[in-house]
């Protein structure tokens, strides 16, 4: 695998337009064009060499683009026409706006988040020290089980609650909520024990409904 | 004869540009954003919220027991007694390294991050190639990657925060600390001694 090359130190954004790409996210949510898991799942139907290459927020700016057609904020045309525009004339000044309940939008965000928990009339179905076994199918809608947890076995070592569900709330088909756990796998059970090193684990969260009670 | 299409173009970084502020102007006219509301949020993330609040918050576990019980139990409810939390870290997980467990922190499917207690994160956090590693193979990624050596014996606990959960790491206070006051404490914890990819720096 290639190396990571961290680096010491980086500033939070690397250039004038990624700040404003970043608060696309906030300010577009707000405006309830999307939430959190619908982002995501545009996120992922970037062309996997774009997704790859691309610079970290234009990800966002791809998602937002996205839905901001489907949803008919505005046209391919229109936002052709004006990205053209400010490509020609960078230092154009963007039309004015002083509504302050934006600039507290952004004090309000920050201070209080979203909350994913919710409440849920059912009893959660497992237990801290079950044994699981996370599903290995593949559907096409976005959901959050990583590929290197499919069909594998793991224990249940802690419970969080209900949170919101990607699988429904992300895919358009409104929210709803599932009990939530973190699973613990060792690195033997993902890999294989000839390829895994032996004293270390994984810790992935989990759904109830990813997951089903292995067989002992 | 089929034409293939191998090649992807991407953007230029001047036409990434010019397509926010394209998708700006759209949200601004439409009364959605503002450039003061942007500059707001940047500058919040720029000079108000980062590994400093976080270097805090462990500081102050390290010297205080009741205090470090609750953040192991509840690093929400814990982080907002010092008035730190929100976006992001809506539900925090704190996790402690020992003597014999060293954790780290990755999202595999994105970016999550405890904005929080570390700020934005840095790219590297975000790359695919961190993103992979850390999951395949732990111990060597923070070997040659971070020149963190930990030992065989040392179990490594690998955290993915693929749900709305944020853990985060609390290292191990170093050797010769004692008697140290609070702030001088947290200028010993690094944001990747908090992700787990590095150590508390040594008093």
């Amino acid at each position: 695998m290639p190396p990571v090359e961290p680096t010491g130190w980086e500033p939070p954004y690397h250039a004038a337009w990624e700040k404003a790409a970043w608060a696309l996210f906030p300010f577009a949510a707000r405006a309830g064009m999307f939430g959190l898991d619908e982002f995501r799942r545009h996120l992922e139907k970037m062309h996997p060499l774009h997704y790859l290459t691309a610079f970290y927020y234009e990800h966002w700016v791809e998602a937002v683009e996205r839905i901001g057609t489907e949803k008919a904020y505005w046209s391919r045309g229109e936002l052709d026409k004006r990205t053209a525009y400010y490509l020609h004339y960078p230092d154009v000044r963007l039309p004015p706006n002083d509504d302050p309940a934006l600039v507290d939008f952004a004090e309000w965000a920050v201070k209080n988040g979203f909350p994913a928990a919710r409440d849920v009339g059912h009893e959660p179905k497992f237990a801290i020290g079950d044994r699981v076994v996370i599903d290995a199918s593949v559907p096409r809608h976005h959901h959050r089980r990583p590929r290197y947890t499919m069909g594998r076995t793991g224990e249940i070592v802690m419970y969080h609650g209900a949170h919101v569900f990607p699988d429904t709330t992300g895919n358009g088909k409104g929210e709803t909520a599932e009990h939530l756990y973190t699973v613990r796998f060792s690195q033997a059970e993902l890999f294989g024990s000839e390829y895994a090193d032996p004293n270390a684990c994984q810790h992935t969260d989990m759904w109830e409904p990813y997951i089903t009670r292995a067989q002992s | 004869m089929t034409r293939v299409n191998l090649v992807h173009t991407p953007r230029t970084e001047e036409e990434i540009a010019a397509r926010v502020k394209a998708i700006e102007s759209i949200l601004i006219e439409k009364g959605l954003m503002s450039e003061a509301g942007v500059d707001r949020f940047a500058e919040i993330y720029e000079h108000e919220v980062g590994p400093k609040l976080g270097a805090q918050v462990v500081a102050k576990a390290w010297i205080d027991p009741d205090f470090k019980a609750r953040l192991l139990k509840d690093a929400t409810e814990a982080c907002a007694e010092l008035g730190i939390g929100g976006l992001q870290g809506e539900h925090m997980i704190a996790v402690e390294n020992t003597p014999a467990v060293h954790n780290v922190v990755v999202c595999s499917l994105c970016s999550c991050y405890p904005w929080p207690v570390l700020g934005l994160p840095p790219n590297w956090f975000k790359s695919m190639p961190y993103r992979a590693r850390i999951i395949r193979e732990p111990r060597l990624c923070l070997k040659e990657d971070f020149q963190l050596d930990i030992p065989a014996e040392i179990e490594i606990r690998v955290w993915d925060s693929n749900s709305e959960i944020r853990y985060w790491v609390v290292p191990q206070r170093p050797e010769g600390s004692e008697g140290m006051s609070v702030d001088a404490l947290a200028g010993l914890i690094t944001r990747d001694s908090m992700i787990g990819t590095g150590l508390a720096r040594t008093a």
